[in-house]
Formats: C-alpha cells, structure tokens, sequence
C-alpha cells in the first residue's frame, strides 16, 4: 500500500473514532434524533423520542462497526496480497479501502434491521390496511442507481477484457482489484435484494400512526443504507478497471493511444453518471420518498409549512 | 389504517372486517388494492392469524376483497360493471401517477381536465 492509501484509510479510522465518540455524548444523541426528524420529514414526539434514540445509537453503533471491520479486510487483502497490487494499481487501493469502509457498513445495517428486536407496544395497535414493497422505501435513483451502478461495472470489466483481448493491452484491466471490486458489487446487490426483501417482511407494530410512521423512515433509511454497498462498490469498480486502463496505455507498445482512449472516454461517461445521479440525488429529497409515497398528506404539510417559512423569510429581506 | 382495541368488547375479527369493509365502500381503498398478508398483519396488530384469516373470508364472501393466488388479497371493484370498470381505470392511473413520481394535486388536475 503507498502513503496516500494509508493517509485515506487513516482518515476513514478518523471518521469512525469521531461517529463513536459523538454518539456516545447524550446531548448530541438528541441533537442527532432531531436532525433525522428534519431529514426524513417527520416530527420527534415526545412519547416517542427515548425509544427513537435508542433505535438511532443501535444502528449508528453497528454501522460503525461494520465499517471498520470492512475497512480492516480491505488493508488485510492488500497488506497480505491477497489482491493484485502493484505500482499501475495504486489508484483502484483507494477504491478498494472506500468500498471496504461502505460494504462493511452496509452489511452491519442489515444485520442490525434484520434482528432488531421490534417494541411490542400495550393497548391499541395501528397498521397500514394496504400492503407495502421496496418501491414504496426507494426512490428510484436509489433502487435503480445500485442495479445501474453494477451494471455500469460489468460492463466496463467487459470492455476491458474486449480490449485486452484484441491485443491492445498485454495484460487484462478487468484482472485487477477494480475487477474484484465489481464482482464484490454484483454480490451485494443479490445480498442486498434479499436483505431489502426480509426487511419488509418484518413486523411493524405500532402503539400510535406516528410510530408507525416514524418506523417507516427509520426502515426507509435502512434500506438506503443497505443498496449503498452495491451502488458504491459497482461505481468505484467501475473507476478502478477504467483507472487501470488509462495507467496499462502508458506502458502498452501497440495500442496505447487507443487504449487510452477507450479509458479516457470511459472515465469520463462514468464520471458525468456518477455527477448527475448524485445531483437528481440531492434534487429529489430520496430520504423522504417514502414519506411522499405512504404518508402523502403528511408529505404536503410539511411541503406548505416549507414553502411559508421560505415566503416569510422572502418577506423578511 | 387499521386499528385494534384488545380492551374493546368487539372481538377483533369483528373490528377488523368492519373497518376494511368501510375502507372498501369509502373508496379509502380503492379497487385493485393489495391488502398486507395474513401473517403479516397478524403480526402488526398483534392479533392470531386466524383472525386476520376470518375477516378475510367474510369480506371474500360479501364480495369486497378477492384472493388471486400468488398476487395475494385485493380489494375488488365495488357496484355495477360500469362502476367496477371505472374503478379498475382509476386503480391504473394512480399506480402510473405514483411510478411517475407526479403530484396529487397536479395528477387531480389532469383528471379534472380531461373529464
């Protein structure tokens, strides 16, 4: 591994001693229950607040986990070589240490929707009368974009075994750790299928319709979560395969300026997806899809309380 | 939504079916309409699945919902043919509305228009 990787990997061990100290300062975990309420567009009732936190630190906790386990196989596979790695792959370790820390932190999310145990509330219970799927948790350009991603990422392994297979480059791109990457993407999203899938066949019960809804946003972003792996691991594959590409036309005797070609232009396809996907992302409020979809009425309250404060803040100037 | 009072002296087969039964002819649960499985909304209610599995058969009899095999329990259309098939068109349009991602008021308005 060379010094760039381990300073990426020693900001990512930051980023996690930084999550787990937070969370276990009291005042920020209300801070962070409040923030996920404005986020996923619901209020924090009072009632419900203890548990929510509760909820909040359990996942934060596993997802923290999960991302330095990931984070650790990642340096483990490089460090014992267990991955191909040389002086022409340096720029897909990146991709490989990113993919770890998101896989792994993915993986601990499911783990942790798959077997929490759900509160059984006392007295009355509420449940939706309508049957719910993957489409009513998942916007699109979450639900799509991780199957797009990995499609992405096959395809650009199919690309570059096409050109190593016409002798333009000695040896294959696809063969390297971006090609790892991608393989480790199309295993995620069948993972996360069936992950998303056992999710929505758990209970949801539900003492009152706010805690009902509050379930529905926390599940929501739990799937969200879960199709990061493969989104993330299809996308940054697909950079690493076309990365070694552009490096292997440097040292190719014939082909080099066709190779690198055919890996510039690549790049710079996957690039502009990748920057319009995460700007519809922004655009669209993902992490309120299931509030549009389950609780419309709750979803254009808070789209006319929304729309006031901007015009009273217009006023106001 | 549904809801079951355990301390109600109805039973909650009877809570059950007399609530998707005025969902049904309120049009709150409009024709086409999967309804949650029996385990599944055993589950949530908090409830035996054999009570989830006898509203549903009441409510198969008087003709409100209809079981379709592996597509599982829906709502059926309600009144004559013309009523019913109106229902069906309506069911079509809200499920392409909601693949679109469009609006309710904007998708009432092209109803409104179009009508």
């Amino acid at each position: 591994m060379n010094p760039g990787v381990w300073f990426i990997t020693g900001v990512l061990v930051l980023i996690i001693l930084v999550g787990a100290v937070l969370i276990a300062i009291p005042a920020f975990r209300r801070f962070a229950v409040v923030q996920l309420g404005t986020s996923v567009g619901l209020a924090v009732p009072e009632h419900l607040e203890p548990a929510l936190r509760r909820r909040l630190v359990g996942r934060t906790v596993a997802s923290l986990i999960g991302a330095i386990v990931g984070l650790a196989a990642a340096v483990a596979a490089l460090q014992t070589r267990l991955v191909p790695s040389s002086e022409s792959t340096d720029v897909a370790e990146f991709w490989l240490v990113f993919g770890g820390f998101f896989a792994g932190a993915s993986i601990a999310a499911a783990i942790y929707a798959l077997t929490a145990k759900p509160a059984r509330p006392e007295g009355e219970r509420f449940a939706r009368s309508g049957a719910v799927d993957l489409r009513d948790y998942l916007a699109p350009i979450d639900r799509l974009g991780a199957r797009g991603a990995v499609a992405l990422g096959i395809v650009t392994v199919l690309a570059a075994t096409a050109v190593s297979g016409v002798g333009l480059t000695h040896s294959n791109a696809a063969l390297s750790i971006g090609g790892l990457i991608v393989i480790a993407g199309a295993v995620g999203l069948v993972l996360s299928e069936w992950a998303s899938r056992r999710i929505l066949d758990r209970p949801q019960p539900a003492g009152s319709p706010s805690e009902l809804a509050w379930d529905d946003a926390l599940r929501a972003q739990s799937l969200r979560e879960i199709v990061t792996a493969p989104l993330s691991l299809g996308s940054w594959g697909s950079l690493a395969v076309l990365f070694t590409l552009v490096d292997a036309a440097d040292s190719a005797e014939v082909g080099g300026v066709a190779t690198f070609w055919v890996g510039a232009v690549g790049l710079v396809i996957v690039l502009i997806a990748l920057f319009a996907a995460a700007g519809i992302s922004i655009a669209t409020k993902p992490q309120q899809h299931y509030l549009r979809r389950l609780w419309p009425e709750v979803a254009a309250a808070a789209k006319v309380a929304t729309e006031t404060r901007m015009a009273a803040l217009k006023a106001g100037h | 939504m549904l809801t079951i009072d355990p301390r109600s002296a109805t039973p909650p087969f009877e809570q059950l079916r007399v609530q998707l039964r005025e969902q049904v002819r309120t049009g709150e649960l409009a024709a086409g309409t999967r309804l949650p499985t029996v385990r599944r909304l055993a589950e949530d209610l908090g409830i035996a699945p054999n009570t989830v599995a006898r509203a549903y058969r009441e409510l198969e009899a008087d003709g409100f919902i209809e079981t379709r095999g592996r597509n599982g329990t829906v709502v059926s259309a309600q009144g004559d043919a013309t009523e019913q098939q109106g229902q069906l068109a309506a069911r079509a349009y809200a499920d392409r509305i909601r693949q679109l991602g469009v609006g309710r008021e904007v998708a009432l308005g092209w109803v409104e228009s179009a009508l």
